[in-house]
């Protein structure tokens, strides 16, 4: 436990000395602050001549937050890609892991301590920019978001499952190619999910398909679907619901357990066949 | 497929099991038929070696040999096709075998974004050194290495020498009884190289297991006291370094190449040439004069003659020479 801590310091310490902290900190900063300037403007915008009603402000704002935390998982998944990327493909080329492997420690205690210093480097980026994402859009419009909590922390699963993949593609691609690799197959991921809510909405089975293979083999816009559902008001839901079908930033459904099960046995295979590969490596 | 045994497992295969012997689990380096493949081609072939506790070893053979593949194999980096070994009595590849091992890579990098003493307290942490002790044992470190005054220093920051000098801090770090020096010397300067020297002087001193992979031959012929020669793969030579070196020889230096007038010395022992330079073997004084009389009769022109001993780097070039012909 002692060397998966040693591991885990490790890597929170480097992204922080080579600023990929400060980097996303600072990205987040000017989206929250742009988002919580326009958050504050909405209640006084007038759409022909007349001030928005309470109704129309809080779908305004629920379909605004869904974008901004959007865009901030974007840039979340783009950070964590990047740094997860070369985390083993990089030390492994550079030689920095011969004289690391070298000591009595074990490979497992390496990749998991790597894995954990992702981890909380990816959950705190979630819980301190959505949080305050969502007290940006409470505050400026006094729209409450239904479960914050849950929205913040499947936001964080999300992360925590594309960091994941990215290690395991850092075991097995150049630290370039792996990080490509991980963004392409994020957006792809999520592109393959609105071609399954637009199968949805015209009722074509053979097209929403693509959405339900699409969760089950990267489980990141599964969860996405999980956090706009979280953000949602349940009673502005059901006045809208059946225009809203189809839209990626509405979901009238919330996530089952056992997709939450599913995506859980994703993440641990994901690290399973990490480790199998980083356990045959010869530096 | 061949599977590797990486510990004292017995072997199967209708044969009684043999167990792995008290004294081989005493040595600090216990290696029976290593054998490694990558793909097609061999590094390995089925190295045998002891290497006894406070014995410095030197490990010499051309590039390709499998010399630095032997040296990832015993800390645990690669893992052999087949083959068994012990390394400080325990089973290969396991924690246990680098917990008092010190390693210096030939590709020696460390964390660029840390400086020299958070480099060394991480090692020492993952070395399992006492928390009271690691600061005075990183001082020490890196005094050996000559950095103390370059503890807060990036590692960035450092020349291509003074990692090299970190990398062997980070080898020397809780007193290791084994350490493996993969070309230590390759990017230092002649200070550095000396500091080295010394610094197996130290360890030799102190009963450290030195196991020294290295081109420096001059390094070698200094420091060891028994070479282990790889060439392609095999053990070639393993011998204490005196007997190979205790040898007379006359060194004639010609004008123009020498090779063409090793016919006229025949009857002189096993002659060998080296660019303008004749090589004669344990040969009496009182031969000298029929030496030169026998060159200068076949229209050498005779620059010099001096009687020597022979050299780590004739003895290797004659080996290398002996495997190519046996091979050829």
């Amino acid at each position: 436990m002692t060397n998966i801590l040693i591991f885990a310091r490790l890597t929170v310490l480097e992204s922080a000395r080579r600023k990929v902290l400060w980097a996303l900190v600072g990205l987040a900063a000017l989206i929250i602050g742009l988002s919580f300037w326009g958050f504050a403007r909405l209640p006084a915008v007038h759409v022909f001549g007349t001030q928005l009603g309470a109704a129309n402000s809080n779908l305004a704002t629920a379909q605004l937050l869904g974008f901004v935390l959007f865009a901030l998982s974007f840039v979340g998944a783009l950070g964590m890609s990047f740094v997860a990327a070369p985390t083993i493909g990089g030390e492994l080329e550079s030689g920095v892991a011969l004289s690391l492997l070298a000591r009595p420690v074990r490979r497992s205690e390496v990749l998991l301590g790597k894995w954990l210093g992702l981890v909380v480097l990816a959950v705190a980026y979630v819980v301190i920019v959505g949080g305050a994402e969502i007290a940006a859009a409470e505050t400026g419009t006094g729209y409450l978001v239904p479960n914050p909590v849950t929205a913040v922390a499947l936001l964080a699963a999300q992360s925590v499952v594309l960091l994941s993949l990215a290690l395991l593609l850092s075991s097995l691609l150049s630290p370039m190619a792996a990080g490509v690799v991980a963004v392409g197959l994020f957006g792809t991921a999520w592109v393959a999910g609105l071609v399954g809510d637009v199968g949805q909405s015209l009722h074509d089975s053979s097209v929403a398909e693509v959405g339900t293979i699409d969760h089950l083999l990267l489980p990141t816009d599964g969860l996405w679907n999980g956090v706009m559902n979280a953000l949602d008001q349940t009673n502005l839901m059901s006045s809208f619901s059946d225009r809203l079908v189809g839209n990626p930033f509405f979901q009238t459904s919330g996530l089952t357990i056992t997709y939450l099960a599913w995506s859980a046995a994703w993440l641990v295979a994901v690290v399973a066949a990490t480790h199998l590969r980083f356990s045959r490596v010869e530096p | 497929m061949v599977r590797a045994r990486v510990g004292p497992a017995p072997s199967k295969g209708g044969c009684a099991p043999r167990p792995i012997g008290a004294a081989a689990a005493r040595d600090a380096i216990w290696c029976s038929r290593l054998s490694k493949s990558y793909g097609q081609r061999a590094a390995l072939r089925s190295v045998s070696l002891r290497i006894s506790p406070g014995e410095v070893v030197g490990l010499l053979g051309p590039n390709g040999a499998g010399k630095t593949t032997l040296v990832k194999m015993l800390v645990g980096l690669v893992r052999p096709d087949s083959g068994e070994a012990l390394v400080l009595g325990a089973p290969l590849g396991l924690p246990e075998a680098r917990r008092e091992m010190g390693y210096l890579p030939e590709l020696f990098r460390y964390q660029p974004w840390l400086n020299v003493v958070e480099v060394l307290e991480l090692h020492a942490r993952l070395r399992r050194v006492a928390r009271a002790d690691r600061p005075g044992e990183v001082r020490r470190a890196l005094a050996l290495a000559g950095l103390a005054d370059r503890g807060p220093d990036r590692v960035a920051n450092l020349s291509k020498g003074l990692q090299q000098r970190l990398g062997l801090a980070v080898a020397l770090l809780g007193h290791p009884r084994l350490l493996l020096l993969d070309e230590p010397t390759s990017a230092l300067d002649p200070t550095g190289r000396a500091d080295v020297r010394s610094l197996i002087d130290q360890c030799r001193a102190e009963g450290t297991t030195v196991l020294l992979n290295s081109h420096m031959l001059s390094e070698v012929e200094r420091s060891c006291d028994r070479v282990i020669v790889l060439d392609k793969g095999r053990v070639l030579a393993d011998g204490p370094l005196g007997a190979w070196l205790d040898h007379d020889v006359l060194r004639v230096r010609l004008e123009g190449e020498a090779a063409h007038f090793v016919p006229y010395l025949a009857g002189f022992g096993e002659v060998s040439a080296h660019g303008q330079e004749l090589t004669v073997p344990s040969l009496a004084m009182s031969l000298v004069p029929e030496v030169v009389a026998a060159l200068v009769g076949a229209g050498a022109r005779v620059v010099s003659v001096e009687p020597g001993q022979v050299s780590l780097e004739e003895k290797l070039l004659e080996l290398l020479a002996r495997s190519d012909e046996a091979d050829a």
